[in-house]
Protein backbone atom coordinates (compact mmCIF):
# COMPACT_ATOMS: atom_id res chain seq x y z
CA UNK A 1 0.00 0.00 0.00
CA UNK A 2 1.10 3.41 -1.13
CA UNK A 3 2.47 5.96 1.96
CA UNK A 4 -0.54 8.31 3.07
CA UNK A 5 -2.84 6.05 1.26
CA UNK A 6 -4.74 4.85 4.70
CA UNK A 7 -6.06 8.01 5.52
CA UNK A 8 -7.65 8.68 2.64
CA UNK A 9 -9.25 5.36 2.04
CA UNK A 10 -10.72 5.65 5.36
CA UNK A 11 -12.13 8.93 4.41
CA UNK A 12 -13.65 6.96 1.38
CA UNK A 13 -14.71 4.28 3.86
CA UNK A 14 -16.98 6.50 6.35
CA UNK A 15 -18.64 8.64 3.03
CA UNK A 16 -19.58 5.07 1.22
CA UNK A 17 -20.68 4.29 4.84
CA UNK A 18 -22.94 7.91 5.28
CA UNK A 19 -24.64 7.29 1.79
CA UNK A 20 -25.40 3.85 1.76
CA UNK A 21 -25.62 2.45 5.32
CA UNK A 22 -29.09 3.83 5.65
CA UNK A 23 -30.84 1.52 3.51
CA UNK A 24 -28.91 -1.68 4.55
CA UNK A 25 -28.50 -0.58 8.49
CA UNK A 26 -25.48 -2.36 9.20
CA UNK A 27 -23.77 -0.09 11.30
CA UNK A 28 -24.94 1.09 14.75
CA UNK A 29 -21.94 3.06 15.96
CA UNK A 30 -19.27 4.90 13.88
CA UNK A 31 -15.43 5.21 15.61
CA UNK A 32 -14.53 7.73 13.68
CA UNK A 33 -11.79 9.64 15.72
CA UNK A 34 -10.04 6.09 16.42
CA UNK A 35 -10.23 4.75 12.65
CA UNK A 36 -8.37 8.24 11.58
CA UNK A 37 -6.09 7.99 14.72
CA UNK A 38 -4.72 4.69 13.68
CA UNK A 39 -5.10 5.12 9.62
CA UNK A 40 -2.55 7.90 10.43
CA UNK A 41 -0.24 5.40 12.25
CA UNK A 42 -0.56 3.62 10.03
CA UNK A 43 0.34 6.24 7.55
CA UNK A 44 3.36 7.12 9.21
CA UNK A 45 4.68 3.60 9.54
CA UNK A 46 4.40 2.90 5.94
CA UNK A 47 5.80 6.60 5.62
CA UNK A 48 8.72 5.81 7.44
CA UNK A 49 9.71 2.29 5.46
CA UNK A 50 7.51 0.05 7.40
CA UNK A 51 6.53 -3.43 6.22
CA UNK A 52 2.65 -3.30 4.94
CA UNK A 53 1.28 -6.65 6.00
CA UNK A 54 -1.92 -7.91 4.49
CA UNK A 55 -4.27 -6.04 6.86
CA UNK A 56 -2.34 -2.67 6.90
CA UNK A 57 -5.08 -0.16 6.64
CA UNK A 58 -7.98 -2.66 6.17
CA UNK A 59 -11.01 -0.97 7.16
CA UNK A 60 -13.45 -3.57 9.55
CA UNK A 61 -15.73 -3.56 12.15
CA UNK A 62 -17.43 -5.87 14.87
CA UNK A 63 -20.62 -6.77 15.72
CA UNK A 64 -21.72 -4.81 18.87
CA UNK A 65 -21.00 -7.93 21.17
CA UNK A 66 -17.41 -7.14 20.98
CA UNK A 67 -15.77 -4.66 23.65
CA UNK A 68 -14.93 -1.13 21.70
CA UNK A 69 -13.14 1.07 24.76
CA UNK A 70 -15.60 4.04 24.84
CA UNK A 71 -18.83 2.54 23.55
CA UNK A 72 -21.46 0.51 25.92
CA UNK A 73 -21.25 -3.19 24.20
CA UNK A 74 -25.43 -3.19 23.38
CA UNK A 75 -25.31 -6.86 22.14
CA UNK A 76 -28.49 -5.58 19.95
CA UNK A 77 -30.12 -4.82 23.44
CA UNK A 78 -31.90 -1.96 24.77
CA UNK A 79 -30.67 -3.16 28.35
CA UNK A 80 -27.22 -2.80 27.75
CA UNK A 81 -27.43 0.33 26.51
CA UNK A 82 -27.89 1.42 29.77
CA UNK A 83 -24.18 0.08 30.94
CA UNK A 84 -21.28 2.23 31.24
CA UNK A 85 -18.51 2.36 28.43
CA UNK A 86 -16.51 -0.72 27.66
CA UNK A 87 -12.90 0.31 29.40
CA UNK A 88 -11.12 -1.97 27.12
CA UNK A 89 -11.29 -3.24 23.54
CA UNK A 90 -12.16 -7.41 23.09
CA UNK A 91 -8.83 -9.38 22.48
CA UNK A 92 -9.60 -9.88 18.64
CA UNK A 93 -10.09 -6.26 18.41
CA UNK A 94 -6.83 -5.07 19.67
CA UNK A 95 -4.77 -7.93 17.55
CA UNK A 96 -6.27 -6.72 14.65
CA UNK A 97 -5.67 -3.51 14.80
CA UNK A 98 -1.98 -4.22 15.99
CA UNK A 99 -1.92 -6.11 12.68
CA UNK A 100 -2.83 -2.68 11.13
CA UNK A 101 -6.48 -3.21 10.32
CA UNK A 102 -8.74 0.40 11.09
CA UNK A 103 -11.75 -0.16 12.94
CA UNK A 104 -14.57 1.83 11.59
CA UNK A 105 -17.35 0.86 13.94
CA UNK A 106 -20.04 -1.54 15.58
CA UNK A 107 -22.77 -3.40 13.56
CA UNK A 108 -25.73 -4.44 14.35
CA UNK A 109 -27.26 -8.15 15.58
CA UNK A 110 -30.32 -10.18 17.00
CA UNK A 111 -30.79 -9.20 20.75
CA UNK A 112 -27.98 -11.04 22.68
CA UNK A 113 -27.30 -12.97 19.44
CA UNK A 114 -30.58 -14.86 19.94
CA UNK A 115 -32.01 -15.32 16.75
CA UNK A 116 -30.93 -15.64 13.00
CA UNK A 117 -32.29 -13.02 10.83
CA UNK A 118 -30.85 -9.83 12.35
CA UNK A 119 -34.93 -8.19 12.40
CA UNK A 120 -34.21 -5.90 15.48
CA UNK A 121 -36.60 -3.90 17.43
CA UNK A 122 -34.95 -1.93 19.08
CA UNK A 123 -32.18 -0.31 16.23
CA UNK A 124 -34.49 -1.74 13.03
CA UNK A 125 -34.01 -4.95 10.48
CA UNK A 126 -30.54 -5.17 8.83
CA UNK A 127 -31.57 -5.60 5.61
CA UNK A 128 -29.95 -7.92 2.78
CA UNK A 129 -27.57 -5.78 0.06
CA UNK A 130 -28.76 -8.32 -2.74
CA UNK A 131 -32.15 -7.46 -1.82
CA UNK A 132 -33.24 -5.17 0.71
CA UNK A 133 -36.46 -6.73 1.33
CA UNK A 134 -34.58 -9.47 2.47
CA UNK A 135 -33.09 -10.47 5.81
CA UNK A 136 -29.51 -10.38 6.44
CA UNK A 137 -29.55 -13.19 7.91
CA UNK A 138 -28.19 -13.40 12.09
CA UNK A 139 -27.05 -12.98 14.51
CA UNK A 140 -24.15 -11.21 12.95
CA UNK A 141 -26.02 -9.85 9.90
CA UNK A 142 -24.99 -6.22 10.01
CA UNK A 143 -21.54 -8.35 10.27
CA UNK A 144 -22.38 -9.93 6.77
CA UNK A 145 -24.41 -7.15 5.65
CA UNK A 146 -21.64 -4.30 5.90
CA UNK A 147 -18.98 -6.92 3.97
CA UNK A 148 -21.55 -7.93 1.35
CA UNK A 149 -22.22 -4.28 0.80
CA UNK A 150 -18.49 -3.03 0.54
CA UNK A 151 -18.84 -1.24 2.81
CA UNK A 152 -16.06 -2.89 5.12
CA UNK A 153 -13.62 -5.50 3.84
CA UNK A 154 -13.88 -7.48 6.87
CA UNK A 155 -15.89 -7.79 10.25
CA UNK A 156 -16.05 -9.64 13.34
CA UNK A 157 -18.63 -11.56 14.13
CA UNK A 158 -19.90 -14.66 16.46
CA UNK A 159 -21.36 -17.98 16.27
CA UNK A 160 -23.29 -20.04 18.68
CA UNK A 161 -25.53 -21.95 16.23
CA UNK A 162 -24.42 -20.93 12.97
CA UNK A 163 -24.52 -16.91 13.40
CA UNK A 164 -21.21 -15.94 11.05
CA UNK A 165 -22.18 -19.05 8.62
CA UNK A 166 -26.28 -18.22 8.35
CA UNK A 167 -25.37 -13.98 7.24
CA UNK A 168 -22.64 -15.65 5.47
CA UNK A 169 -24.06 -17.78 3.73
CA UNK A 170 -27.76 -15.26 3.47
CA UNK A 171 -25.30 -12.62 2.35
CA UNK A 172 -22.74 -14.45 -0.32
CA UNK A 173 -19.53 -13.62 1.83
CA UNK A 174 -16.65 -16.15 3.19
CA UNK A 175 -17.26 -16.94 6.99
CA UNK A 176 -14.95 -18.98 9.42
CA UNK A 177 -16.25 -20.53 12.63
CA UNK A 178 -13.19 -21.66 14.01
CA UNK A 179 -12.73 -24.72 16.73
CA UNK A 180 -14.50 -24.23 19.60
CA UNK A 181 -11.20 -22.61 21.82
CA UNK A 182 -9.29 -21.50 18.70
CA UNK A 183 -9.71 -17.54 18.50
CA UNK A 184 -10.65 -15.52 22.44
CA UNK A 185 -13.85 -14.48 23.23
CA UNK A 186 -11.77 -12.23 25.35
CA UNK A 187 -13.84 -8.88 25.92
CA UNK A 188 -17.26 -9.99 23.99
CA UNK A 189 -20.96 -10.47 25.57
CA UNK A 190 -21.46 -14.21 26.03
CA UNK A 191 -24.55 -16.16 25.08
CA UNK A 192 -23.94 -19.33 25.71
CA UNK A 193 -20.95 -20.12 27.08
CA UNK A 194 -20.54 -23.69 25.89
CA UNK A 195 -21.06 -23.14 22.50
CA UNK A 196 -20.00 -19.20 22.00
CA UNK A 197 -17.61 -19.00 18.64
CA UNK A 198 -16.20 -15.79 17.74
CA UNK A 199 -14.75 -15.07 13.80
CA UNK A 200 -14.09 -13.27 10.66
CA UNK A 201 -16.20 -12.56 7.73
CA UNK A 202 -14.67 -11.26 4.30
CA UNK A 203 -15.04 -10.80 0.89
CA UNK A 204 -12.00 -13.36 -0.27
CA UNK A 205 -10.09 -16.36 1.06
CA UNK A 206 -7.08 -14.18 1.50
CA UNK A 207 -8.61 -11.62 3.69
CA UNK A 208 -10.08 -13.99 6.00
CA UNK A 209 -7.00 -16.16 6.10
CA UNK A 210 -4.67 -13.23 7.21
CA UNK A 211 -7.16 -12.20 9.46
CA UNK A 212 -7.37 -15.73 10.99
CA UNK A 213 -3.45 -15.64 11.27
CA UNK A 214 -3.66 -12.10 12.87
CA UNK A 215 -5.72 -13.31 15.51
CA UNK A 216 -4.87 -16.03 17.17
CA UNK A 217 -3.06 -16.82 20.39
CA UNK A 218 -4.27 -17.84 23.83
CA UNK A 219 -6.27 -15.39 26.00
CA UNK A 220 -5.75 -15.53 29.82
CA UNK A 221 -9.28 -13.70 29.04
CA UNK A 222 -11.45 -16.31 27.80
CA UNK A 223 -11.02 -19.73 30.31
CA UNK A 224 -11.67 -22.02 27.03
CA UNK A 225 -8.99 -20.44 24.20
CA UNK A 226 -6.49 -22.86 24.69
CA UNK A 227 -5.40 -23.59 21.41
CA UNK A 228 -2.73 -26.53 20.86
CA UNK A 229 -0.33 -24.68 18.85
CA UNK A 230 -0.29 -21.70 16.65
CA UNK A 231 -1.79 -22.06 12.69
CA UNK A 232 -0.57 -19.98 10.73
CA UNK A 233 -2.43 -20.63 7.16
CA UNK A 234 -1.75 -17.83 4.97
CA UNK A 235 1.48 -19.65 3.51
CA UNK A 236 -0.20 -22.38 2.93
CA UNK A 237 -3.27 -21.74 1.45
CA UNK A 238 -2.14 -22.81 -2.33
CA UNK A 239 -1.17 -26.12 -1.02
CA UNK A 240 -3.64 -27.85 -3.24
CA UNK A 241 -6.05 -30.24 -1.79
CA UNK A 242 -4.76 -33.65 -3.83
CA UNK A 243 -4.25 -35.63 -1.15
CA UNK A 244 -6.83 -34.55 0.83
CA UNK A 245 -10.37 -37.01 1.22
CA UNK A 246 -13.09 -35.09 0.67
CA UNK A 247 -16.58 -35.97 1.09
CA UNK A 248 -20.25 -33.95 0.52
CA UNK A 249 -22.70 -34.75 3.52
CA UNK A 250 -26.30 -36.42 2.68
CA UNK A 251 -28.66 -38.07 4.96
CA UNK A 252 -29.69 -34.81 7.60
CA UNK A 253 -28.21 -32.82 5.36
CA UNK A 254 -30.37 -33.52 1.91
CA UNK A 255 -33.53 -34.22 3.83
CA UNK A 256 -33.62 -30.56 5.01
CA UNK A 257 -32.11 -28.27 2.11
CA UNK A 258 -34.14 -27.27 -0.81
CA UNK A 259 -33.12 -28.88 -4.10
CA UNK A 260 -31.68 -25.44 -5.86
CA UNK A 261 -29.72 -25.47 -2.88
CA UNK A 262 -28.06 -28.99 -2.42
CA UNK A 263 -27.31 -28.52 -7.03
CA UNK A 264 -25.00 -25.46 -6.14
CA UNK A 265 -23.06 -27.46 -3.47
CA UNK A 266 -23.07 -30.41 -5.70
CA UNK A 267 -21.56 -28.43 -8.22
CA UNK A 268 -19.38 -27.08 -6.30
CA UNK A 269 -18.35 -30.61 -5.16
CA UNK A 270 -18.06 -31.59 -8.40
CA UNK A 271 -15.58 -28.27 -9.22
CA UNK A 272 -13.17 -29.92 -6.54
CA UNK A 273 -13.58 -34.06 -8.09
CA UNK A 274 -15.51 -34.86 -5.24
CA UNK A 275 -17.55 -37.40 -5.64
CA UNK A 276 -17.88 -39.54 -2.02
CA UNK A 277 -20.76 -38.91 0.28
CA UNK A 278 -20.34 -39.34 3.78
CA UNK A 279 -23.50 -39.42 6.61
CA UNK A 280 -22.78 -37.26 9.46
CA UNK A 281 -24.50 -39.37 12.23
CA UNK A 282 -27.23 -38.44 14.29
CA UNK A 283 -26.84 -35.12 13.37
CA UNK A 284 -30.84 -34.64 14.19
CA UNK A 285 -29.76 -35.27 17.76
CA UNK A 286 -27.13 -33.08 17.80
CA UNK A 287 -28.87 -29.97 16.39
CA UNK A 288 -31.57 -30.80 19.67
CA UNK A 289 -29.08 -31.29 21.89
CA UNK A 290 -27.93 -27.21 20.78
CA UNK A 291 -31.23 -26.89 20.89
CA UNK A 292 -31.60 -26.90 24.51
CA UNK A 293 -28.13 -26.18 25.76
CA UNK A 294 -28.58 -23.04 24.49
CA UNK A 295 -32.63 -22.60 26.29
CA UNK A 296 -31.11 -22.98 29.54
CA UNK A 297 -27.82 -21.41 29.59
CA UNK A 298 -29.16 -18.31 27.38
CA UNK A 299 -31.74 -17.93 29.88
CA UNK A 300 -29.68 -18.49 32.77
CA UNK A 301 -27.35 -15.97 31.70
CA UNK A 302 -30.11 -13.26 31.34
CA UNK A 303 -32.55 -14.49 34.47
CA UNK A 304 -31.76 -11.22 36.60
CA UNK A 305 -33.12 -8.66 33.98
CA UNK A 306 -35.82 -11.41 33.49
CA UNK A 307 -36.86 -10.91 37.14
CA UNK A 308 -36.76 -7.28 36.59
CA UNK A 309 -37.28 -5.80 33.37
CA UNK A 310 -38.81 -9.04 30.99
CA UNK A 311 -40.50 -6.12 29.16
CA UNK A 312 -37.48 -4.56 28.12
CA UNK A 313 -36.23 -7.86 26.32
CA UNK A 314 -36.77 -8.04 22.26
CA UNK A 315 -40.34 -9.14 21.46
CA UNK A 316 -38.64 -11.60 19.24
CA UNK A 317 -36.88 -13.35 22.19
CA UNK A 318 -38.14 -12.64 25.33
CA UNK A 319 -40.87 -15.67 25.74
CA UNK A 320 -38.20 -18.20 24.91
CA UNK A 321 -35.62 -16.81 27.75
CA UNK A 322 -38.71 -17.04 30.14
CA UNK A 323 -39.48 -20.61 28.46
CA UNK A 324 -35.79 -21.43 28.88
CA UNK A 325 -35.02 -20.24 32.16
CA UNK A 326 -37.64 -22.83 33.23
CA UNK A 327 -36.31 -26.33 32.08
CA UNK A 328 -35.40 -28.83 33.68
CA UNK A 329 -31.58 -29.61 34.75
CA UNK A 330 -32.05 -33.47 33.27
CA UNK A 331 -32.88 -32.27 29.55
CA UNK A 332 -29.34 -29.56 30.26
CA UNK A 333 -27.41 -32.36 31.71
CA UNK A 334 -28.65 -35.08 29.13
CA UNK A 335 -27.77 -32.87 26.08
CA UNK A 336 -24.20 -32.30 27.68
CA UNK A 337 -23.95 -35.65 27.62
CA UNK A 338 -25.42 -36.88 24.05
CA UNK A 339 -23.02 -33.74 22.81
CA UNK A 340 -19.83 -35.93 23.69
CA UNK A 341 -21.86 -39.07 22.78
CA UNK A 342 -22.50 -37.27 19.36
CA UNK A 343 -18.80 -36.10 19.23
CA UNK A 344 -17.25 -39.25 19.95
CA UNK A 345 -19.64 -41.06 16.54
CA UNK A 346 -18.69 -37.86 14.28
CA UNK A 347 -15.41 -37.65 15.07
CA UNK A 348 -15.12 -41.72 13.56
CA UNK A 349 -15.90 -40.56 10.45
CA UNK A 350 -12.89 -38.15 10.76
CA UNK A 351 -11.05 -41.45 9.99
CA UNK A 352 -11.64 -41.79 6.55
CA UNK A 353 -12.55 -38.31 5.40
CA UNK A 354 -10.40 -34.83 6.01
CA UNK A 355 -13.42 -32.52 4.94
CA UNK A 356 -16.68 -32.76 4.46
CA UNK A 357 -19.16 -30.53 2.23
CA UNK A 358 -22.68 -29.32 3.00
CA UNK A 359 -25.50 -26.74 2.27
CA UNK A 360 -24.72 -23.45 4.91
CA UNK A 361 -28.93 -22.87 5.43
CA UNK A 362 -31.67 -24.85 3.63
CA UNK A 363 -32.20 -22.01 1.34
CA UNK A 364 -31.86 -18.68 0.96
CA UNK A 365 -32.88 -15.27 2.87
CA UNK A 366 -36.67 -15.07 3.65
CA UNK A 367 -37.81 -11.41 3.58
CA UNK A 368 -38.23 -9.59 6.59
CA UNK A 369 -41.01 -9.80 8.36
CA UNK A 370 -41.50 -13.42 7.25
CA UNK A 371 -42.76 -16.04 9.88
CA UNK A 372 -42.40 -19.45 7.90
CA UNK A 373 -40.81 -20.78 5.20
CA UNK A 374 -41.20 -24.08 2.87
CA UNK A 375 -38.65 -27.00 2.68
CA UNK A 376 -38.69 -29.94 1.08
CA UNK A 377 -42.05 -29.26 0.90
CA UNK A 378 -42.87 -28.77 4.96
CA UNK A 379 -43.76 -25.28 6.06
CA UNK A 380 -41.65 -24.32 9.16
CA UNK A 381 -40.92 -21.72 11.60
CA UNK A 382 -38.24 -19.66 9.18
CA UNK A 383 -36.13 -17.58 11.71
CA UNK A 384 -35.04 -20.76 14.33
CA UNK A 385 -34.84 -23.21 11.17
CA UNK A 386 -32.18 -20.96 9.42
CA UNK A 387 -29.91 -22.99 11.63
CA UNK A 388 -30.87 -26.40 10.85
CA UNK A 389 -27.54 -27.16 8.95
CA UNK A 390 -25.59 -25.46 11.08
CA UNK A 391 -26.29 -26.21 14.62
CA UNK A 392 -25.55 -29.70 14.41
CA UNK A 393 -21.77 -28.55 13.47
CA UNK A 394 -20.75 -26.05 16.08
CA UNK A 395 -22.73 -28.20 18.85
CA UNK A 396 -19.22 -29.95 18.45
CA UNK A 397 -16.83 -27.34 17.95
CA UNK A 398 -15.85 -28.55 14.10
CA UNK A 399 -13.82 -25.82 12.59
CA UNK A 400 -16.53 -24.16 9.39
CA UNK A 401 -15.62 -22.26 6.28
CA UNK A 402 -18.99 -21.10 4.90
CA UNK A 403 -18.11 -21.44 1.00
CA UNK A 404 -20.44 -18.47 -1.21
CA UNK A 405 -21.24 -20.89 -3.91
CA UNK A 406 -24.39 -19.65 -5.94
CA UNK A 407 -27.62 -18.08 -5.81
CA UNK A 408 -31.00 -20.28 -5.36
CA UNK A 409 -34.76 -19.14 -4.78
CA UNK A 410 -35.94 -17.53 -1.81
CA UNK A 411 -38.80 -18.92 0.06
CA UNK A 412 -41.95 -17.32 -1.36
CA UNK A 413 -40.34 -15.35 -3.81
CA UNK A 414 -39.15 -15.64 -7.39
CA UNK A 415 -35.87 -13.58 -6.55
CA UNK A 416 -32.60 -15.46 -6.64
CA UNK A 417 -30.51 -14.75 -3.41
CA UNK A 418 -26.84 -16.54 -2.50
CA UNK A 419 -26.41 -19.53 -0.76
CA UNK A 420 -23.16 -20.66 1.09
CA UNK A 421 -21.77 -23.94 1.78
CA UNK A 422 -20.21 -25.32 5.08
CA UNK A 423 -16.38 -26.74 4.55
CA UNK A 424 -16.31 -28.83 7.78
CA UNK A 425 -13.06 -30.29 9.31
CA UNK A 426 -12.26 -32.23 12.43
CA UNK A 427 -10.97 -29.89 15.48
CA UNK A 428 -8.42 -27.83 15.11
CA UNK A 429 -7.96 -28.28 11.20
CA UNK A 430 -8.96 -24.95 10.12
CA UNK A 431 -6.05 -25.26 7.82
CA UNK A 432 -7.71 -27.84 5.59
CA UNK A 433 -10.85 -25.97 5.58
CA UNK A 434 -8.78 -22.91 4.05
CA UNK A 435 -7.05 -25.25 1.58
CA UNK A 436 -10.39 -26.52 0.25
CA UNK A 437 -12.14 -22.71 0.23
CA UNK A 438 -8.68 -21.73 -1.86
CA UNK A 439 -9.40 -24.62 -4.42
CA UNK A 440 -12.92 -23.64 -5.09
CA UNK A 441 -12.27 -19.89 -5.51
CA UNK A 442 -9.50 -20.64 -7.46
CA UNK A 443 -11.55 -22.84 -9.85
CA UNK A 444 -14.59 -20.19 -9.95
CA UNK A 445 -16.79 -22.56 -8.05
CA UNK A 446 -17.44 -20.44 -4.75
CA UNK A 447 -16.78 -16.31 -5.01
CA UNK A 448 -18.28 -13.03 -3.02
CA UNK A 449 -20.36 -11.46 -5.54
CA UNK A 450 -20.86 -8.01 -5.28
CA UNK A 451 -24.50 -7.27 -5.10
CA UNK A 452 -25.94 -5.34 -8.43
CA UNK A 453 -27.15 -1.98 -6.85
CA UNK A 454 -24.07 -1.27 -5.23
CA UNK A 455 -22.81 2.40 -6.00
CA UNK A 456 -19.78 3.45 -4.09
CA UNK A 457 -19.19 7.51 -3.04
CA UNK B 1 -45.64 -33.06 29.69
CA UNK B 2 -45.21 -29.35 29.61
CA UNK B 3 -48.23 -27.36 30.97
CA UNK B 4 -49.31 -24.76 32.48
CA UNK B 5 -49.27 -25.60 36.00
CA UNK B 6 -45.55 -27.32 35.21
CA UNK B 7 -44.80 -23.44 34.09
CA UNK B 8 -46.47 -21.73 37.01
CA UNK B 9 -44.90 -23.80 39.39
CA UNK B 10 -41.67 -23.60 38.03
CA UNK B 11 -41.82 -19.84 37.55
CA UNK B 12 -42.35 -19.31 41.25
CA UNK B 13 -39.56 -21.61 42.50
CA UNK B 14 -36.89 -19.62 40.25
CA UNK B 15 -39.22 -16.19 41.18
CA UNK B 16 -40.22 -15.10 37.53
CA UNK B 17 -43.02 -13.21 37.02
CA UNK B 18 -45.18 -14.42 34.27
CA UNK B 19 -48.06 -12.19 33.18
CA UNK B 20 -51.01 -14.42 32.17
CA UNK B 21 -51.10 -13.14 28.83
CA UNK B 22 -47.41 -14.31 27.98
CA UNK B 23 -48.49 -17.64 29.62
CA UNK B 24 -49.49 -19.30 26.39
CA UNK B 25 -46.36 -18.73 24.31
CA UNK B 26 -44.20 -19.40 26.96
CA UNK B 27 -46.29 -22.79 27.12
CA UNK B 28 -45.48 -22.79 23.75
CA UNK B 29 -42.11 -22.43 23.70
CA UNK B 30 -41.12 -24.61 26.74
CA UNK B 31 -43.26 -27.49 25.20
CA UNK B 32 -41.16 -26.49 21.59
CA UNK B 33 -37.71 -27.34 23.97
CA UNK B 34 -39.51 -30.30 25.09
CA UNK B 35 -39.78 -31.47 21.50
CA UNK B 36 -36.28 -31.26 21.31
CA UNK B 37 -35.07 -33.26 24.65
CA UNK B 38 -37.26 -35.80 23.77
CA UNK B 39 -34.66 -37.43 21.78
CA UNK B 40 -32.17 -36.60 23.71
CA UNK B 41 -33.81 -38.75 27.24
CA UNK B 42 -34.23 -41.68 24.24
CA UNK B 43 -30.86 -41.97 23.41
CA UNK B 44 -29.14 -44.87 24.44
CA UNK B 45 -26.05 -43.41 26.42
CA UNK B 46 -24.12 -45.65 28.86
CA UNK B 47 -23.50 -44.64 32.33
CA UNK B 48 -20.37 -44.07 31.66
CA UNK B 49 -20.97 -41.20 29.39
CA UNK B 50 -19.66 -37.96 30.85
CA UNK B 51 -21.36 -34.87 30.00
CA UNK B 52 -19.23 -32.04 28.60
CA UNK B 53 -20.16 -28.95 30.30
CA UNK B 54 -16.72 -27.29 29.54
CA UNK B 55 -15.87 -28.28 26.01
CA UNK B 56 -12.50 -29.35 24.69
CA UNK B 57 -12.34 -31.19 21.53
Amino acid sequence: MDPMNVTARIERVFADIRIRDPVINAFVDLTEERAFAQARRVDAHLCAGGTAGALSGMPFAVKNLFDVRGLPTLCGSKINSELPPAARDATLVTRLEDAGAVLVGTLNMDEYAYGFSTENTHYGPTRNPHHPEHVAGGSSGGSAAAVAADLVLLALGSDTNGSIRVPSSFCGVWGLKPTYGRLSRGGTFPFVASLDHVGPIAQSVGDLAAAYDAMQGADPRDPVCRPPQLQAVCDGLDAGIKELRIARATGYFEEHAEPDVLAQVKHAAEALGVTRTVEIPEAARGRAAAFVITASEGAQLHLPNLRRRAGDFEPLIRDRLLAGALLPASWYLQAQRVRRWYYERVMRQFESVDVILAPATPRPAQKIGQDTMTVRGKSMLARPNAGLLTQPISCIGLPVITAPVGTAAASDSAVMLPIGMQIIAAPWREDLCFRVARALECAGAACFARPKAICHA
Amino acid sequence: MIDEAYVKAAARIVELEIKPEELPEVVANLQHIEAFALPLLAAEIESGDELAPVWTP
